[in-house]
């Protein structure tokens, strides 16, 4: 009954200062949970993705038919088949078996066998990884993101218990004469130790329930809208809470936020009651200014110099806390800014339709003025892309190179011009200028019974390595860049391996690639929509900025809370020192423009500092990733609304703060 | 011209539903170079007295002359104005700035005032009460004589019309609190008017004249 009472009139005598520290714990609460519950959902979704894929299986015989199932029935350690949908499923019965590598390729050539035997030449097989078909991801990508989601977390974690921690210490050294009177009439430590707790047990459950409350349905309404889309009618992100991750992060706090009251009751309880019903008293101890007290052009900026060399610390730390979030902010504005212009392009050539090169067939011209006729395609046009081709060894012990022949002219930038058999190479690769290579066609090289054979001298065309390019290596093939003249000579022999189609609108992406499917169906058909993967890509990034967006106003919102508490402390703090002037001679207006003009002195450094540290950042990223750096009417307008909004936040507990403390004198 | 003229001066303060007079009616004047202290018994309104006529508070009714200006028609700006070039002040608990060293206390109302600090008065001043080696110290480094010596150099830095002194021995041992009187007695003796406040009798005996008050009454 006496916590009861105690609390009662604790909050109805100061419910402004409860409602600060419930406001901050609550955007502290919810800051951490929010990257925390996407990360969640990060996992979630990839998890989700990979079932989906490999829906549990070892092995996805696609193209199949109900009369091959029994084809694949029997097989020692791999499980009955099901036939769902024109695929047959198998798994690998042991787990161990099916992480070993080698019972893998045991499994596989007798899928292969059985193949043979069914007859049926259609049948497309796909394995699976044990991690795969258990939704673990083994992609770094994805890996290395969350482990930067973890990091972060941490880190916001890391600040918001600092901040949390400053908060309520300032909060309790606003009760201190409370302890001091309780003690005074005769309280025992434990007993004050149980009427704070009891008051930060109901304060700290409240603000949680408030930050799960509004992280988790804000979250959900975002990734319902924007982040939860399905491309390939499967989504990477869905939304997911985890409850145990949930109850940690409020444990953590809760942990800092019990000690902090322990060490400070501890701390007053080895002071005397008479020091801490006396505020003065409790005034941090002096230090002697480094700078000399000098007269300038008015009293308020002889005071303002005064307040700047004396007694700036708490501006100086709204500094610290302000200016770097701000600049971080404003970098991953800018990067995203100019990630979300370079996704949100639109594809020249939005759809491609490629064969298989396997038995030298490729599009012809019906095929070409099929696609040129399909409605939605403004412009048809043939791809070419040789992979006939092999480097022959230099000697019997080294084996082929597979190649990838582009021309040189494609790569646009081109530094100079190739004479008929010279070629460039990525300078990535293991060659350099001048060396000299052979290149032949593999079917001169393999014979029918796979093995290989000696190409005739005709059959060889002699290279000379003249250029060195930037380009990216392909990994399984090496990529060679030859003269206009000798792809000319290639691709006359060879036919067209694809089709590239810009179309007339990007929203007919969709009717386009249907109609390809349908009358390109077969197995050595592979249809790509360019255009729907940047759809895709720009509606994530759009989500991605508004989580951005959602996560930085909250962090706005707790920055505000910190510079609002802050400041109201350091004016309140300040109160003996103004009623001192004022009696001394320095008039209500002298003291207020002293003290807004040292605010406003912080305010300019806090709003100019991250402009000045994220606009060369951005533009560095920008020279580094060869991407245009835009500073277009919209991100100007969002830089002024920070602005002010942050002039304002500086502004209005200064000023709030000094007309409650000047009003009486 | 009196140093001080006040008339029917009146402050209420309204406590709940009841109106308490801290100072009721009170009318006097105070002569240049004269020393007056008022005395009384805790409560009795000397403190609010003192702070009407140094115009900190604001009267109900009835006005303050300090050198021949109203005070209690002025509005802040010009209050503080007289502050700074008419009066100077005394507390019983200081009221010494601690982040200032006692120089820097002492050339304060100088520096508020727009003025440039006369280093040849601050250190004839300091000689004076004695505190000459103890300018460079932080008022947390000095005792509580030397610090109120340093909140007398602050009040008579600017040469006022008038020195306002409220319990300026409230604070102090018997040995420090017969300084400072004797200190300002001093000061009155240069030729300084001094209005002090203080409930012992002795050292209101020490002044030329005694304004008793009781319940806000003289």
């Amino acid at each position: 009954m006496t916590y009861l009472l105690y609390m009662k009139r604790s909050f109805t005598r100061s419910p402004h200062r409860h409602a600060v520290l419930f406001a901050v714990l609550t955007c502290a609460f919810l800051l951490p949970l929010l990257i925390s519950i996407y990360r969640d959902s990060n996992a979630w979704g990839t998890r989700q993705y990979l079932l989906a894929r490999s829906a549990g299986e070892t092995y996805h015989i696609g193209n199949a038919a109900e009369a091959d199932v029994p084809y694949f029935e029997g097989i020692r350690g791999l499980s009955a088949p099901v036939y769902r949908d024109g695929t047959i499923y198998l798994h690998i019965l042991s787990d161990e078996e099916w992480r070993n590598s080698e019972s893998v390729t045991v499994f596989e050539n007798e899928i292969r066998k059985r193949m043979e035997a069914s007859g049926n030449e259609a049948l497309l097989p796909t394995a699976y990884s044990y991690e795969y078909a258990h939704g673990i991801s083994t992609d770094p990508s994805h890996l290395s993101g969350q482990r930067i989601l973890l990091l972060v977390n941490m880190l916001v974690i890391l600040l918001s218990v600092s901040v949390v921690r400053s908060a309520y210490q300032s909060h309790l050294k606003r009760f201190s004469s409370d302890v001091g009177t309780l003690r005074a009439c005769g309280a025992g430590r434990r007993q004050i130790s149980a009427l704070f707790a009891a008051e930060l047990a109901a304060v700290f459950l409240l603000a949680a329930a408030c930050a799960v409350v509004i992280s988790v349905v804000s979250l959900k309404a975002l990734f319902t809208a924007f982040l939860e889309i399905r491309h390939d009618s499967l989504a990477w992100l869905i939304f997911h809470v985890e409850p145990m991750n949930i109850l940690l992060h409020l444990a953590v706090f809760f942990v800092i936020l019990g000690l902090s009251l322990g060490m400070t009751l501890h701390r007053y309880s080895r002071e005397p009651a008479r020091a801490l019903l006396n505020d003065a008293e409790n005034m941090p101890n002096v230090k002697r200014g480094r700078k000399p007290l000098r007269r300038r052009f008015t009293p308020a900026a002889t005071l303002c110099g005064l307040w700047r060399s004396r007694t700036n610390r708490s501006l100086s730390s709204c500094l610290a806390v302000s200016v770097p979030v701000m600049a971080v902010f404003l970098l991953l504005f800018n990067i995203l800014t100019v990630a979300l212009q370079v996704t949100g392009a639109e594809e020249e050539w939005g759809v491609k339709v490629s064969r298989s090169f396997h038995g030298g067939e490729g599009f012809s011209a019906e095929d070409m003025a099929y696609v040129s006729a399909l409605e939605g395609v403004e412009q048809a046009r043939p791809v070419y892309e040789p992979d006939g081709y092999i480097l022959l060894p230099e000697s019997p012990e080294e084996v082929e190179t597979p190649l990838r022949i582009r021309p040189y002219s494609g790569l646009g930038a081109a530094a100079q011009t190739l004479s008929k058999y010279e070629i460039a190479v990525s300078r990535k690769v293991e060659r350099g200028v001048g060396d000299v290579l052979r290149l032949c066609r593999a079917e001169a090289y393999y014979d029918v019974n796979g093995g290989i054979k000696q190409p005739a001298p005709e059959d060889v065309t002699v290279l000379t390595v003249a250029a060195l390019t930037d380009t990216k290596p392909s990994g399984w093939a090496l990529d060679i860049y030859v003269s206009d003249e000798l792809y000319a000579d290639i691709i006359a022999s060879e036919p067209a391996t694809g089709i590239e189609i810009a179309l007339t609108d990007p929203a007919m992406n969709a009717q386009v690639e249907a109609a390809l499917r349908t009358h390109f169906a077969g197995a050595e058909y592979a249809v790509t929509n360019r255009q729907s993967g940047a759809d895709f890509l720009r509606e994530m990034s759009s989500g991605v900025y508004l989580l951005l967006g959602y996560v930085f106003a909250a962090l706005f919102l707790f920055i505000l809370l910190i510079l609002y508490v802050r400041l109201c402390d350091y004016i309140e703090g300040n109160r003996p020192l103004i009623r001192t002037l004022h009696r001394l001679g320095a008039s209500k207006r002298t003291l207020y423009r002293s003290y807004i003009r040292q605010d406003g002195i912080s305010a300019a450094a806090a709003v100019t500092a991250p402009f000045l540290i994220s606009l060369p950042l951005t533009a560095l990223l920008c020279a580094w990733q060869k991407a245009p750096l835009h500073l277009d009417g919209g991100m100007v307008a969002v830089y002024a609304a920070l602005s002010v909004l942050l002039l304002f936040t500086y502004w209005h507990p200064v000023h709030r703060s000094l007309k409650r403390v000047l009003r009486p004198l | 011209m009196n140093a001080v003229t006040v008339k029917n001066l009146t402050k209420v303060f309204r406590q709940g539903d009841e109106d308490i007079y801290a100072v009721d009616h009170i009318s006097f004047t105070v002569a240049p170079g004269e020393m007056v202290a008022i005395v009384g018994q805790s409560g009795s309104g000397k403190t609010t007295l003192l702070n009407l006529i140094g115009g900190i508070e604001h009267p109900t009714s009835g006005s303050v002359e300090v050198g021949g200006v109203d005070i209690c028609s002025s509005d802040d700006e010009t209050l503080s104005g007289m502050r700074r070039r008419k009066l100077g002040y005394i507390f019983q608990d200081f009221n010494l700035i601690p982040i200032l060293t006692a120089e820097e206390n002492i050339i304060m109302p100088l520096l508020l005032d727009g003025k440039k600090p006369d280093k040849t008065k601050l250190r004839e001043l300091a000689g004076f009460l004695g505190i000459e080696n103890r300018l460079k110290h932080l008022p947390g480094e000095l005792s509580g004589g030397q610090r109120q010596r340093v909140a007398i150099a602050r009040a008579l830095i600017n040469d006022p019309v008038i020195l306002l002194a409220d319990e300026p021995t409230g604070n102090l041992d018997k040995k420090a609190a017969d300084e400072i009187m004797e200190l300002l007695l001093a000061v009155n003796r240069r030729g300084n008017t001094v209005l002090l406040v203080t409930h012992e009798q002795r050292y209101a005996d020490l002044c030329g004249r005694k304004i008793e008050i009781s319940d806000g009454k003289i």
